[in-house]
């Protein structure tokens, strides 16, 4: 199946490509996790960032659907 | 104790007259520091029901019990006094140099009452006081002050907290800056400056504070130099401030656009951190002995002309004077920050206020005519720009503006208030409630108006293996909470997290030096603590401070009458958002979050119609003395 992935902030540096939205091939199944191992994410980064299926925080863990919008953004209060 | 003066200063400029009141380690250790001494002043010797522009208001510039140390990240200013925009408790904190300064001078905190008859500096040097002329400063924008001061007395190192044109004008958002880029930014303090012909307080200490262990202090320095820089906070926050929440919020549809009629903004590109990185930003700043640097600076040397001594917009001004406003123009919003800190207006209200103002002329409630000739349309720059110099010196629609954005909609009438969106008459910041409830309970329970520092958000405590559910765990975190939950839960994690950063504001901490937003942790904030002062002090002795620093501006606020008729989050958060990702949704449940607040009164043992507290709390928290019941705990 097929996800929508879209990073910014810190954690632009993992873009598959230097595009804002790529579309990336996930197994039926498959969840934020399995997804920020595809694109190279340490795992520990997860702690610090803000993780948005179609605009909602989710469960790392929850499994995705196909044309899902998962958004890996910098998570920061203040300013 | 170590690390503290053991003198506080006090000015009556009624008479130009000062004296300095020497306080017991009992005193620090129960107040900590910041708005935990100015509240001790401020019910002891002030009648909370004064105007906030007369002589009677006191005006409170503290350090704490571990500012002017050379740790990492504890640089804060907190000035506290009746807020003329919210007319309650006001409250703003500043990072920068001047507290450090001020402790090194000799004081850790001025108290301030009276009105000179003509406009007056404060110069303080080495324990020295004098009141100085500033007939010559007045009118006259930030950067030239501070250069005239420091000229005047031959030292580069003096530091200057001041108000510019925005401040002496009474603009009821005026504020106070030091070192030209570091902002107590809200409730409108400036204007209290204003309204007692203050137009400075420079500072000059060449005495280091005495430490208990100064190695260890500058240990910790060093980690955090080294290992905490290395960490993701740390990383980020050197390379971007604030800027990632641009986009962040514009990805959960909730970024402050036209007025909060959109959450996302079509303009987002041009402004989001990358877009500042790859064009106008130079290299960042940072406040004492912080090794973060956090700061933005930004330069622009076409006709606009934005000069990098007065820094750069941070989160909060990027929506406030950018999306907000449908303004993408990053050169416009960075000259309309340049301007706000010349003149000294808090850029948050500024850009809610002209937002109002847009909202009302697109919608025929103000016509061209009462806008002096001005277009003021939605995403109209340049007539934004021309606002900010009306509303700092009072000219035309400024003067209407210059009184905030609900007083303005009273004035207008025509059912204007409903463009307006604040809490005890201050303008909302950038953070949208509608996906993080436990920011809705700050907005509508901050003693001093709408703010967004008074607890951390809901977002980083979703999961266990988020990095702010671990690293508060100690505080008694046993359960992550959904972000939009209005549970008991949330209640209970928004009273632990909102004690936690008001200790953090009452020793002076910076939120990005430390847990959980910093890469300091708890643990090292309690060594920190020990080293600076040589006593062991417990958590649970600090978040008693903290709480009953919370009590204190309850009192505060119940004796100049506020009800919890004030406590009312703005109506705009309980509607479905209209476009983006979560148009039709979002709209949190009013009587779910009435609920919230009464548990929380509750929580705090405040009686959840009258909002006094229990004379058990005030027993419990030694503060007898502040309410009716006379007490002898003082």
């Amino acid at each position: 199946m097929k996800v929508k992935v879209r990073l910014f902030g810190h954690l632009r540096e993992y873009r598959p490509q230097n595009k804002k939205e790529s579309e990336i091939e996930l197994e039926p199944g498959g969840n934020i996790i399995d997804l920020a191992r595809k694109l190279g994410i340490p795992e520990e980064e997860l702690s610090f960032s803000l993780i948005l299926v179609n605009a909602r925080q989710t469960d790392r863990r929850k499994e995705l659907k196909a044309g899902d919008v998962v958004s890996f953004v910098t998570l920061t209060e203040g300013g | 104790m170590k690390g503290i003066n053991g003198k506080i200063l006090k000015v009556d400029l009624n008479n130009q007259q000062y004296e300095i009141d020497e306080k017991e380690d009992q005193f620090y250790r129960k107040y900590i520091g910041g708005r935990g001494f100015a509240l001790y002043y401020m019910h002891k010797e002030m009648d909370p029901k004064v105007d906030p522009l007369s002589p009677e208001n006191m005006l409170v510039f503290a350090g704490s019990i571990l500012v002017g140390a050379q740790g990492p990240a504890i640089p804060r200013l907190t000035v506290c006094g009746k807020s003329p925009l919210t007319g309650s408790f006001g409250e703003s904190e500043a990072g920068g140099f001047w507290a450090p300064e001020l402790k090194k001078a000799g004081y850790d905190a001025v108290v301030v009452t009276g009105r000179a008859e003509k406009p007056v500096y404060l110069w303080i040097k080495d324990g020295e006081v004098e009141f100085r002329d500033a007939q010559h400063l007045w009118g006259k924008v930030t950067g030239e002050v501070q250069e005239s001061i420091r000229e005047e007395h031959g030292d580069k190192q003096i530091h200057v907290a001041q108000i510019g044109p925005g401040g002496e004008n009474l603009v009821r958002y005026g504020n106070i800056v030091n070192k030209l880029g570091h902002f107590n930014g809200r409730c409108g303090l400036g204007a209290v400056m204003g309204s007692k012909n203050l137009k400075a307080i420079a500072v000059r200490g060449t005495e280091n504070v005495e430490l208990a262990d100064r190695e260890k202090v500058l240990e910790l320095n060093r980690w955090t130099a080294k290992e905490g820089m290395q960490t993701s906070q740390g990383k980020r926050l050197h390379k971007s401030g604030t800027w990632t929440t641009v986009r962040s919020n514009n990805e959960a549809g909730a970024l402050p656009t036209r007025n909060w009629n959109k959450g996302q903004f079509s303009g987002v590109d041009k402004i989001s951190d990358e877009s500042w990185q790859e064009s106008i930003a130079k290299e960042g700043r940072g406040c004492f002995a912080c090794p973060i640097r956090c700061k933005r600076v930004v330069e622009v040397d076409n006709e606009i002309e934005v000069d990098p001594a007065y820094g750069g917009p941070e989160y909060e001004t990027v929506g406030a004077l950018g999306s907000t406003l449908e303004i993408d123009s990053k050169e416009i919003i960075a000259k309309a920050n340049e301007l706000c800190n010349k003149y000294t207006l808090d850029t948050i209200s500024t850009g809610m206020t002209i937002a109002f103002a847009m909202e009302c002329y697109e919608n025929g409630l103000l016509t061209r005519e009462d806008c002096d000739g001005l277009e003021l349309k939605f995403g109209n720059g340049e007539a934004a720009l021309t606002l900010i110099d009306k509303i700092a010196h009072r000219e035309g629609i400024g003067d209407l503006l210059a009184e905030g954005s609900k007083r303005a909609a009273e004035k207008i009438g025509q059912g204007a208030e409903k463009y307006v969106h604040q809490v005890k008459g201050q303008e909302v910041p950038m953070h949208d409630p509608r996906v993080k409830t436990g920011v809705g309970l700050q907005y509508a329970l901050a003693s001093y108006g709408a703010d967004h520092m008074k607890a951390p958000h809901d977002t980083d405590f979703v999961s266990e293996e988020k990095h702010g559910f671990k690293s508060l765990k100690s505080l008694g975190l046993d359960k992550p909470v959904d972000p939009l939950s209005l549970s008991d839960d949330k209640v209970r994690l928004f009273y632990t997290l909102e004690v936690y950063w008001t200790l953090i504001d009452i020793l002076g901490c910076c939120c990005f030096g430390y847990a959980p937003a910093g890469p300091v942790s708890l643990e090292q904030l309690l060594e920190l603590i020990k080293a600076v002062t040589g006593e062991h002090i417990s958590l649970k002795e600090l978040m008693d401070a903290a709480e009953r620093s919370i009590d204190m501006a309850r009192v505060f606020n119940n004796k100049i009458g506020l009800t919890r008729e004030d406590d009312r989050l703005t109506d705009k958060f309980f509607e479905d958002f209209t476009d983006g990702p979560l148009k039709g949704t979002g709209g949190i449940d009013r009587e779910e979050f009435e609920r919230a607040v009464e548990l929380y009164y509750r929580m705090m043992g405040w009686d959840p119609q009258t909002l006094e507290p229990e004379r058990s709390k005030l027993a419990k928290m030694g503060i007898t003395w502040i309410s009716k019941y006379e007490g002898e705990d003082s």
